[in-house]
């Protein structure tokens, strides 16, 4: 009986070692499938990937290709797509727990300072070793911000959003309005090559013609928060600004920077429309599809929803202009996968995907913002888009953001200094150099 | 019998006050250990040790003190109104008998909607120049006004949503406390020729004492907490018009990642809370007595 016993224990403990040997087997297989990237659909079958995406048309676009990547790969994917306003916070949170419900997340181009500085990121490197992924594809202002960190790729770009200005042109050509300018200034209107302070006049020309109220020459977005900032630093760059200078110090203080929120502010009072003090990307965006302004310093991806929305009576009128001043803000997004996901194999897999050039064209065809030089390049898309040449020229000729470890919170001290100097709260030297200092403080 | 009663009070009490001391008393101790360190959501740990600096830094930051006077009035305005409004609704309805049930039912359907889409609706309504207020207005010429946009405005503009959302608890426990009261006095009283008037300030008042404690110090400390609304409607602009305490708590440690301000704010709200809780329970058991 004990012999029987015995034997009985020592199957048991063979077919468990033999049973246990064969997963590990089973796992390692799936996970070099798909670090070669040739990984089929049955390594991949019935797992699940979290995404977190902004709910913008970019990610409209993904979800309309996605179902390509699950009958390719067999991984459901959940997409979370959140407004921006709540996105940090969610992103932050997950980051100090143990594991991260989300498997892939997008940063934006001012959080990849701090999150590299928290060691929130997982290294990219050797995934892109292993499948051989050319970054070089993508510009190099773009993989600067949301690409590379001290030598670290943490990110692979998703899409740009360089700033530019967008124009309703049936506006911008009325000839009524354009003689009743050149009388007053001995020139036409024009969107091309002008100053900031240029910009202004006409914009407020334009309110004072047909009143702000009923069609305003600019709609901005002075709502505290992103809003404000993103936008502010167009005209700051416009008017020669930049975020150091020759010194190494911030130049936030500078006479640029005080000129250009004193220009912002009283384009708000005389050439905006009232109560644009509050406004935010969808406000504009309102604005603008109502026929209520006739032009925004905005996202050039803007250009695609503007001209496609339906059942709007000026759709189709929109066309893209430098950002006045020629140097605009730069900004965009990146892929990257948690340093605490739970399975950062399977989130390359999808970033691998979403990012390759047939996926990136696809999703550039429909809409969406570049990073890609072949896909900017692409004659089908060109065709489709031929504005894509001038984003390109935006793009190099920009402004990004430099990598410092706390970018986030230092755009939360300017958003509050310019939404305080918009109000007329305080003083803008006086403001600006608090922000100044503190991002010197850093 | 004293030992059978301290095994009472162990099976009894015993429980509750585990409840009470890990769900109540450890989160403040914790938030009261982490704001004297100079902890980020950056990094794990506590970070070091750096004493009262927190709380120092506080008092220096001007976003901080603007935020705890814009809290002040915030919480005096819309609890102040909420509560004259409630009661005199409240009175109302306890007075009428035809269709009570249903004006009754009309009045808290606000109370049911999350703060954030009151915020988000009261937003789009009040939008300068594509919400239905200023369309309405335009009817009597009164041309596009920013509500959330002029910082004259701002406050009194999210304070009125406030209100407006906050009212039906008002006459919620108001309403509860109403319908308790004993008829005789009033009975005695009309007898003895007391106006309504005198009734209502002579009985009624005093009756609903510890009723009115119980409301304004639970709205008090609601309206010290508003944060959804806020981030909502104006990201407590324009410039620093609408930023209340709670918002600038949030900037600090979901924008700013630093853990141990946002902690040491957090003391500086419960500090603000505890003297109003000690005021009105104070009040309430004064009357009884």
């Amino acid at each position: 009986m004990k012999k029987i016993k015995r034997t009985l224990a020592l199957v048991l403990a063979l077919t468990f070692v033999v049973s246990a040997l064969v997963g590990c087997g089973g796992g390692n297989n799936a996970g070099s499938n798909g670090g070669s990237g040739d990984g089929g659909s049955d390594s991949y079958e019935g797992k699940t990937i979290n995404v977190l995406l902004e709910d913008v048309s970019d990610c409209t676009y993904i979800l309309e290709l996605l179902p390509q990547f699950e009958e390719a790969t067999g991984i459901d994917v959940n997409v979370e797509a959140i407004s921006y306003s709540t996105m940090h916070e969610k992103v932050a949170a997950q980051m100090v727990s143990s594991t991260n419900s989300y498997d892939v997340i997008i940063v934006d181009y001012y959080w990849t300072g701090e999150f590299a500085d928290a060691g929130w990121m997982y290294p990219l490197d050797e995934f892109i070793a292993a499948d051989g992924v050319d970054t070089s594809v993508y510009l190099e202002p773009i993989m600067a911000q949301n690409g590379v960190t001290d030598g670290v790729t943490y990110q692979l770009p998703y899409y740009n959003y360089a700033m530019c200005m967008l124009y309703n042109t049936e506006i911008w050509a009325d000839p009524d309005l354009n003689a009743a300018y050149e009388a007053k200034y001995g020139k036409k209107l024009s969107v091309h090559d002008i100053t900031v302070a240029e910009y202004v006049q006409e914009c407020e020309f334009i309110s004072n013609y047909y009143g702000k109220d009923t069609l305003a020459g600019l709609v901005q977005q002075g709502g505290r928060g992103d809003p404000i900032v993103m936008e502010w630093l167009n005209w700051f760059f416009g008017n020669g600004g930049d975020w150091y200078d020759a010194n190494g110090k911030s130049a936030l203080n500078s006479k640029a920077a005080v000129d250009a929120i004193t220009l912002y502010k009283y384009a708000l009072e005389n050439a905006s429309p009232t109560g644009a003090i509050s406004f935010n990307l969808d406000d504009a965006q309102m604005m603008m599809v109502d026929g209520k302004a006739a032009s925004m310093i905005n996202y050039n991806w803007q250009l695609a929803t503007l001209n496609n929305m339906e059942n709007s009576a000026t759709a189709g009128k929109f066309a893209l202009a430098a950002a006045p001043g020629g140097s605009a803000n730069v900004g965009s997004w990146g892929w990257a996968i948690p340093h605490n996901a739970k399975d950062p194999e399977l989130a390359w897999q999808f970033i691998k995907w979403v990012e390759s050039f047939e996926i990136a064209k696809e999703r550039a065809l429909k809409g969406g913002a570049p990073t890609r030089t072949d896909v900017f390049t692409d004659e089908e898309v060109l065709e489709k888009y031929p504005y894509y040449a001038d984003v390109v020229d935006i793009l190099n000729s920009g402004i990004g953001m430099p990598q410092f470890k706390d970018s986030n919170g230092m755009i939360e001290k300017l958003t509050t200094a310019l939404s305080e100097i918009a109000a007329g709260e305080k003083d803008a030297q006086a403001a600006l150099d608090e922000v100044a200092a503190f991002m010197d403080n850093m | 019998v004293k030992l059978q009663r301290r095994k009472d009070f162990v099976t009894f009490m015993l429980p509750s006050l585990i409840v009470l001391i890990l769900v109540l008393a450890v989160p403040l101790c914790y938030d009261l250990i982490v704001s004297f360190f100079d902890k980020s959501l950056k990094h794990a740990g506590f970070g070091n040790f750096i004493g009262l600096q927190n709380y120092i830094e506080d008092l220096q930051n001007d976003n901080f003190t603007g935020s705890i006077a814009t809290t002040w009035k915030f919480t005096i305005g819309v609890v102040c109104l909420e509560f004259i409004f409630g009661l005199i609704i409240a009175l109302a309805l306890n007075s009428i008998r035809l269709g009570k049930n249903l004006m009754f039912t009309i009045i808290i359907i606000p109370m049911m909607i999350t703060p954030v889409a009151v915020g988000l609706t009261w937003r789009l309504m009040l939008h300068p120049q594509l919400g239905i207020i200023n369309y309405l207005l335009s009817f009597i010429g009164i041309p596009n006004i920013s509500w959330l946009a002029d910082p004259k405005f701002a406050l009194g503009t999210v304070m009125f949503v406030d209100i407006w959302q906050n009212i039906p608890y008002m006459v919620l426990v108001l309403m509860a406390g109403l319908v308790t009261l004993p008829k005789e006095p009033y009975e005695a009283a009309a007898i003895d020729g007391a106006s309504k008037i005198q009734s209502f300030f002579r009985l009624t008042v005093p009756m609903m004492m510890p009723t009115f404690s119980v409301v304004l110090l639970l709205r008090s400390i609601m309206s010290f907490k508003t944060y959804d609304l806020i981030y909502v409607m104006t990201r407590g602009g324009p410039g620093t018009a609408t930023e209340v305490i709670s918002y600038t708590i949030y900037n600090q440690a979901y924008r700013y990642l630093n853990t141990g301000v946002a902690a040491s704010m957090s003391i500086y709200l419960v500090l603000m809370i505890v003297p109003i809780a000690i005021f009105f329970l104070w009040m309430s058991r004064n009357r009884e007595n």
